[in-house]
């Protein structure tokens, strides 16, 4: 017995270690994250915003919806994406063999005709069935094609677009007005810009007029309140942070602009995951390091993004499954990059970041919280440590929360009234006496989905590195 | 374990809700302060929009207005109350308004801030100065420009681009495409700012008159003869591209001929932008001819010659934009057989036969572009 | 013209759209304000408007979505359309659309008077 005492104890340490590391790094981001939010905000201020907005000189730029079954809301998400500020711009809704009314549901309200619009082959994907414009919107299109998945759907939305940039859009996600231009600003002013993301926000139970927020309310739901503190704490500190240090990995598949060349190069947006939004991230940076072009992954947090939220406990776990899956994907996906100096902060710091906290986090905490209780029982550990150390690990975590309420509220105040903020603060408590477990359960469930469900992690790899340097050079 | 962990660990959770509740506290006081703070700032608008809309009406004199406005504490406020104004009104209204701000100090604090002040308020500073139309804020922008910021740099531009000193365009050229990241299209549209005014500039430029060199800017007459600086940018054509849409976006007839004499040599992309330019000021000099550009190797080009065709109206292009209804490009195709459908009669029948004809690509274009013009097939 | 002309002045910046409506007041008409699309089409559909100064770029509905949705019922209601230099082919398309007359901004208040004077005189 005496050797597994020691194993336990040891487990035990390594857990501790464990959780001061990911909470060290956690408030680290806290810290980044508050100085990034400043800078992008006095950037806010001195910029020429008006002048901005009636710019003549931006790219162009189509904004890729795909849709499956999406007869209940995609003409609201249609209006909204109509109501964009943006000099030029087209709307490429891509109907991924639905198999309810999507299309018909688009034809009789903008009056769609046959287009004889021409497409690319720059990244495979399944058959196009046909291309229709609007006669009323004559900038938005639409594709109709054989059901091929997300990715297939959004690739397919690549080749029809030759807009040198696009915006990946959910079809249940609805873009403030302005967001699509103070995200594009990024692109001009910075020419190594490739990809760009806002934040994400709940917009359950919003008032939502002609596809537009027009008033923000914190839902009444039980479940969608722990994602808004969630949400807050991955963007405002997550990617903010991150994103200050540059080494963002990761922009929502909600809401993300990317420079079309580079997506081409590095091959369009993988089929074999389910969390194509983060791969396709670390494929493009890859990529682009292999050719040797400077670029930049940007985080601004000011340009919102509205989405439907899961309400359900079932709805909520599945999605967190998938993710947890989506991410393993990814990462293993490119695993080259991690500890590889070549891929700077995102290689070096990031990507052995998610690997060991996000990856296998779910692993280490929930036979962390099995091995402690099993500690206690066999009397290695003393109760009192135990209920200090544990109160101490609730009130860190309830100090995370805080202070992406506190972000929220020096710099967007979202919710109107002071009441939402202490609701959500009571959330945050909430959020660690057993939301967390329970999260770390769903993303245990995700790792196994991981390891034991067949797939290929090589096929990702679709161009060699030399027939890729070749496209470049005939390019340039 | 032993008793001293215990004890960190309680003063562990002692400091950590401590500092939960002074998080907790900062966000409900400051709920508390930001909604007091606004409800005084809409007060204070609508007090001053009163005196303001008098004073522009010459109802209330400068002296009398300035008394009542002026406030030493204020001055962001009053800038977040002008700035919409100073940003649409021009003539005389604009003037008034400068004056105003002038006799309230707001103009004097926003130097001051712009030589003195931390990072974000120097940049705050030449956008209000920028606003303002400030030509004595000139030399202080100007130095900015070598700024390692790039927001500096951003801000600079775009103050000394509205204080309409064209002298300075060049510099902030310079500046923009090569001390920051800027894309040219970024670049263009702050520079744009400048106006009309420095079109001749940019002819002179283009024509080779004038170099961009890398070293001092010093603010001086370009009036004077040749003043070399070299040229060190990554892209060289990026200040083309930039001279050339602003040439397009000004209008400025008077540039045709060296858009002309441009684009013998040029790459296809200056290509792009010089027939883009011609788009813009809606003519094309009389003695270009396309046929070459209809046919070039780069479909960007093909695509934009189809487009300014119509500039010219050529007959003997015709049987080009024929042939290029089977063009690989959908854009050209479809361009194509835009220009046809303008063509006169001649064109429309070109469009009936080929949308009933063998060719697939070319039938369905022109068939589309004949629907759309609502004409019978 | 004993009884006042009524203008309805669409501009979504609510210091300007006050500014433009003082000086019509002061000029002797009436003013109705809308701040935004959804505004401007109702006032322009429902009440006795003489003219319009429309902004173009205002939210929920642009300057020629009510623009459009306005011809229609009322053809010969004179519009000035308001927008920034560098929108040109919404320039284009108000004037296609039928709008009488346009002004870029900057612009000058006294101007715009001048303008909806002669629109209004014409009729």
């Amino acid at each position: 017995m005496s050797n597994w005492a020691i194993v336990l104890i040891f487990y035990n340490i390594f857990v501790i270690f464990y959780f001061i590391s990911i909470n060290g790094f956690y408030l680290m981001l806290v810290f980044l994250s508050y100085f990034g939010l400043r800078s992008q905000r006095s950037v806010e201020r001195a910029t020429d915003r008006y002048q901005a907005f009636q710019s003549a000189f931006y790219k162009p730029l189509a904004v890729i919806i795909p849709a499956y079954n999406e007869e209940a809301t995609i003409v609201d998400t249609a209006y909204s994406t109509l109501s964009l500020r943006y000099p030029e711009y087209e709307i490429i809704i891509v109907n991924d063999g639905s198999r309810d009314d999507t299309l018909a549901v688009l034809e009789k309200e903008f009056n769609l005709k046959k287009y004889a619009r021409d497409y690319s082959n720059d990244i495979p994907c399944e058959t196009i069935r046909g291309i229709y414009s609007s006669k009323d919107y004559p900038n938005l299109v639409i594709v109709d094609k054989e059901n091929g998945g997300k990715s297939d759907a959004l690739n397919a939305g690549i080749n029809v677009s030759q807009f040198p940039l696009f915006c990946n859009i959910d079809s249940d996600s609805l873009i403030d007005a302005d967001s699509l231009l103070k995200t594009i600003d990024l692109f001009a002013r910075d020419w190594r810009t490739v990809a760009a993301g806002g934040t994400i926000r709940a917009a359950n139970q919003c008032r939502i007029e002609d596809g537009t927020v027009t008033e923000v309310k914190l839902s009444p739901k039980f479940w969608v309140r722990f994602q808004i503190v969630e949400y807050l704490r991955a963007f405002l500190f997550g990617r903010a942070g991150w994103s200050s240090i540059g080494g963002l990995m990761i922009l929502s598949g909600a809401f993300s602009i990317y420079r079309r060349k580079a997506v081409v190069q590095a091959g369009g947006y993988s089929l074999n995951t389910v969390g194509e939004d983060m791969e396709l991230v670390l494929r493009v940076q890859r990529v682009m390091k292999e050719i040797n072009r400077e670029y930049k992954v940007v985080f601004l947090a000011d340009p919102v993004c509205w989405t439907q939220v899961p309400e359900s406990y079932r709805s909520l776990k599945n999605q967190r499954r998938r993710w947890q899956r989506g991410l393993s994907e990814s990462l293993f996906g490119n695993f080259e990059m991690f500890l590889n100096p070549q891929y700077g902060t995102t290689g070096m710091i990031s990507f052995p970041f998610f690997l060991f906290y996000e990856f296998l986090g779910p692993v280490i905490e929930i036979t962390g919280y099995l091995v402690f209780i099993f500690s206690i029982f066999t009397g290695l550990l003393n109760p009192p440590f135990v209920i200090l150390f544990l109160t101490a690990a609730i009130l860190l975590g309830i100090l995370l929360s805080t202070s992406a309420l506190l972000m929220e509220e020096i710099y967007y105040r979202s919710y109107p009234r002071l009441r939402d903020m202490l609701i959500l603060f009571g959330y945050a408590i909430l959020e660690n006496l057993f939301y967390r477990q329970l999260h770390a359960w769903w993303r245990f469930r995700g790792l196994l989905d991981f390891f034991f469900t067949k797939r290929s992690w090589g096929t990702v790899e679709r161009k060699s590195f030399s027939e890729k340097k070749q496209a470049v050079d005939q390019e340039s | 374990m032993i008793d001293p962990y215990l004890r960190i660990l309680l003063y562990i959770i002692i400091v950590l809700a401590v500092i939960i509740t002074l998080l907790l506290l900062v966000i409900v006081i400051n709920r508390y302060l930001v909604s007091v703070n606004k409800a005084k700032f809409t007060a204070k608008k609508q007090e001053w929009e009163g005196l303001y809309l008098n004073y522009l009406q010459g109802d209330l004199n400068l002296i009398e207005i300035a008394g009542l406005m002026k406030d030493k504490k204020r001055y962001y406020w009053l800038w977040r109350f002008f700035s919409p104004y100073l940003d649409m009104l021009d003539g005389s209204d604009f003037d008034k308004t400068k004056v105003l701000c002038r006799e309230i100090s707001l103009i004097g604090h926003y130097k001051q801030k712009l030589e003195h002040g931390k990072l974000s308020e120097k940049a705050t500073a030449a956008r209000v100065l920028g606003a303002l139309r400030c030509k004595e804020s000139v030399t202080g922008m100007i130095s900015l420009l070598d700024s390692k910021h790039q927001l500096l740099v951003q801000s600079a531009s775009l103050g000394l681009a509205k204080s309409g000193k064209s002298e300075t365009f060049f510099s902030a050229a310079r500046a923009l495409l090569d001390n920051t990241y800027f894309t040219y299209e970024g670049a263009t549209e702050i520079l744009s700012a400048y106006g009309e005014s420095v079109a001749p500039l940019m002819v002179r430029f283009l024509e080779g008159e004038i170099e961009i060199l890398n070293g001092e800017t010093k603010d001086e007459s370009l009036e004077k003869k040749k003043k070399p600086f070299e040229l060190k940018t990554v892209d060289p054509s990026a200040y083309n591209s930039v001279m050339i849409d602003l040439l397009g976006f000004f209008k400025y007839r008077e540039a045709l001929p060296t858009l002309q004499g441009l684009m013998k040599e040029a790459d296809p992309e200056t290509i792009v932008h010089i027939l883009k330019a011609f788009l813009s000021i809606g003519e094309m000099p009389a003695n270009i001819d396309l046929k070459p550009y209809l046919e070039h190797r780069y479909w960007v080009v093909r695509n934009f010659s189809a487009r300014a065709w119509r500039l010219t109206g050529d007959r003997k292009a015709i049987p080009i934009l024929e042939k290029l209804l089977q063009d690989q490009s959908w854009w050209v195709r479809f361009n194509s057989a835009e220009a046809l459908s303008e063509a006169g009669e001649s064109g429309l029948e070109i469009l009936r036969i080929k949308a009933e004809g063998p060719e697939e690509s070319a039938a369905a274009i022109s068939s589309y572009v004949l629907r759309r013009r609502g004409v019978e097939l | 013209m004993t009884e006042k002309q009524i203008i309805l002045v669409a501009e979504d910046d609510p210091g300007l759209n006050r500014l433009i409506s003082f000086k019509l007041q002061k000029e002797g008409y009436q003013v109705i304000s809308a701040l935004d699309g959804k505004e401007a089409l109702n006032a322009a559909l429902n009440e006795n408007v003489s003219a319009i100064t429309l902004d173009i770029m205002m939210p929920f509905l642009d300057g020629i979505q009510v623009l459009k949705k306005v011809r229609p019922v009322k053809p010969d209601l004179p519009v000035i359309v308001l927008t920034v230099k560098s929108r040109e082919n919404d320039l284009h398309q108000a004037l296609e659309l039928g709008a009488n007359a346009y002004m870029t901004k900057p612009f000058q208040p006294e101007q715009l008077i001048e303008k909806l004077k002669q629109v209004l005189g014409s009729i």
